[in-house]
């Protein structure tokens, strides 16, 4: 009896070691998922890095005249003293470098001692003077580089924090829509309103002209719009605090088809408006509209069911979301039309969470879901045909769609 | 005797130690749970989200499962819907992935011309569904500099993605998908 308790006290230990491990496995997958934080701004572990620094990344938005302030986290991770003393380094090649006197870090100087963590305080003031773009730098917290074998063009500082600002200058003028897309018929006219409001105190000039830009190359083909093609109605100047329409019409030509596309210069003097902010973008599609239905006939005689299935996919590409995957069905019986709803809708939306078939510089929207695809499907399902023809016309209101016809 | 009663005692402590990571794996759920309405304040007060230069975000949800916080901002003024996850670490938001989409058609366009005009892709032949999506400073670095460049991705058979610096109007990588994707 005493053996046979000891037999099952050791089966029992194995499996409680079992789960055990398993709940260790657990908090290990945890631990791996945090540390992909890595890549995204959080701390970074150089080979030879004596400090985690967190973050060790830092983007703000800020107009002229503005600051900001936030602490970064220091620790010292290796069993010495280090001393740390944050120096702005210029980055070459950068399209703008933040100045020495933007930046105030708080303490000048520490030293840490071995596994001690401190903050540091970092105020980012920018100039009431400085341009729009974005300014980036590098705060290397200690003078330690990446050793090379090879002369490098500048150091390359180990336990550093990168910084980005963008400086914006808010925009006076609210253009409500800087585009329209549109899926238009060939040989007809539309207008499209364009709401411009000046929230400033001060009036505003503008200017509206089309403005075709190089186009390089295209796989999609797309037509110019031509100034035959396109007029354009608008007030030379909006007062403060108020409200101007601009009108583009456009007159599809006859014989159009593909793509239609041109721009609308605005040229509203806003410093807050870069020239391509003014930009009224035109994706016309030009749809063309079956005039007649597509037509199946079968016949049928003795049997117990017909099923019809119809399917259309999206193929359309994201920007110019030409037309939906859809389509309108009737079903005409040898006595002739009937009215009937399909026994069945299925509609498939291709999902994907994986980044394995993006680019690396897209990788970091792992974890985010993307539609791939969207398809539509209605079955029509016919419970003892009456015997003759039968008839099935599909309008697509897409490019694409399949009819499948079962007989039972 | 004594051999079998330390087996009974290591049996207990294994089982104590268990329930032990399981506590505190809950614990830190339900704290992150109560935690969702200080973190959307957060993110909608904070400079957390960078909406593209010039614009604002009229519309911003806030979702979040344990310390995982999803955001989705749109503008009436852009195309498409920019996606932040941020890790809510001890009171700090740490963005964990992004996908930004929204972005002005004309400056969409613009990437897209930029892209198709480099020999580089042209000689790929890219085809299929095309997305532009924008890539922060921070993931641009590891590939070329600290600033904002543009993702022109092709969608067909294969997939084919040029970075697009479109200040300087030039592809800077390209990059194409080893084999097919599947369905």
């Amino acid at each position: 009896m005493g053996k046979a308790l000891k037999v099952f006290t050791l089966v029992l230990l194995l499996v409680l070691l079992s789960i055990a491990q398993t709940t260790q496995a657990q908090v290990a997958e945890v631990v791996k998922v945090q540390s992909v934080s890595q890549s995204s701004g959080a701390a970074i572990y150089a080979p030879n890095a004596k400090l985690k620094i967190t973050p060790a990344f830092k983007h703000t938005r800020l107009q002229p005249g503005e600051s900001e302030s936030f602490e970064i986290k220091v620790k010292n991770i290796g069993d010495k003293d280090v001393t740390v003393k944050p120096e702005l380094v210029q980055m070459p090649y950068a399209p703008n470098t933040v100045d020495e006197d933007w930046l105030k870090i708080e303490p000048e100087k520490t030293v840490l001692k071995a596994k001690e963590e401190c903050r540091i305080k970092i105020e980012v003031s920018v100039p009431r003077d400085a341009e729009k773009g974005f300014y980036s730098a590098m705060i290397a917290l200690t003078n330690d580089t990446v050793a090379s074998p090879y002369p490098t063009p500048y150091p390359m500082y180990v336990n550093k924090l990168m910084l980005s600002v963008n400086v914006w200058i808010p925009p006076q003028v609210v253009i409500k829509q800087r585009y329209i897309h549109d899926v238009v018929e060939a040989g007809k006219n539309y207008e499209y309103k364009i709401i411009i409001e000046n929230m400033g105190d001060r009036g505003v000039t503008l200017n509206p002209v089309l403005k075709n830009e190089r186009i390089y190359y295209d796989f999609y083909s797309p037509v110019q719009l031509t100034e035959d093609m396109v007029q354009i109605e608008s007030p030379k100047q909006i007062p403060p605090k108020s409200k101007a329409e601009v009108k583009i019409r456009v007159n599809v030509p006859a014989d159009a088809k593909g793509v239609l596309r041109g721009g609308v210069q605005l040229n509203i003097d806003d410093p807050g408006l870069d020239e391509w902010m003014q930009r009224i973008d035109i994706n016309l599609n030009v749809w063309q509209k079956p005039t007649e239905p597509y037509v199946k006939e079968v016949v049928v005689e003795n049997v117990s069911k017909l099923r019809f299935e119809v399917s259309a996919t999206s193929q359309a590409f994201r920007m110019y979301r030409s037309v939906n995957a859809d389509f309108d069905v009737k079903i005409k019986s040898p006595s002739g039309y009937i009215n009937i709803k399909p026994s069945k809708k299925v509609e498939v939306v291709g999902v994907t969470l994986s980044a394995s078939y993006l680019p690396p510089w897209e990788g970091e929207s792992e974890g985010i879901y993307r539609v791939t695809k969207t398809e539509k499907t209605e079955v029509y399902i016919i419970e003892n045909p009456e015997n003759g023809v039968w008839r099935i016309e599909v309008m697509p209101k897409c490019n694409e769609f399949s009819l499948k016809v079962e007989v039972e | 005797m004594n051999k079998f009663l330390f087996f009974i005692f290591l049996v207990i402590a294994l089982a104590v130690a268990g329930c032990t990571h399981s506590e505190q794996l809950n614990s830190t759920k339900n704290a992150s749970l109560n935690l969702s309405e200080v973190i959307e304040k957060e993110i909608k007060s904070s400079r957390a989200l960078m909406p593209y230069d010039g614009f604002s975000y009229d519309q911003i949800n806030v979702t979040s499962n344990g310390n995982i916080v999803e955001v989705r901002a749109s503008s009436a003024q852009l195309d498409g819907v920019d996606i932040y996850r941020f890790i809510y670490n001890n009171g700090t938001l740490i963005l964990k992935s992004y996908r930004l989409e929204a972005l002005p058609l004309s400056l969409k366009e613009r990437a897209m011309s930029i892209a198709m005009g480099d020999e580089r892709v042209g000689s790929m032949n890219p085809d299929g569904e095309v997305t532009v999506v924008r890539i922060l400073p921070h993931t641009s670095s590891k590939f070329y500099q600290l600033k904002e460049l543009f993702s022109v991705t092709w969608h067909g058979e294969k997939v084919i993605s040029a970075l697009v610096d479109v200040e300087k109007e030039k592809v800077v990588s390209v990059w194409s998908s080893p084999s097919q994707p599947s369905d």
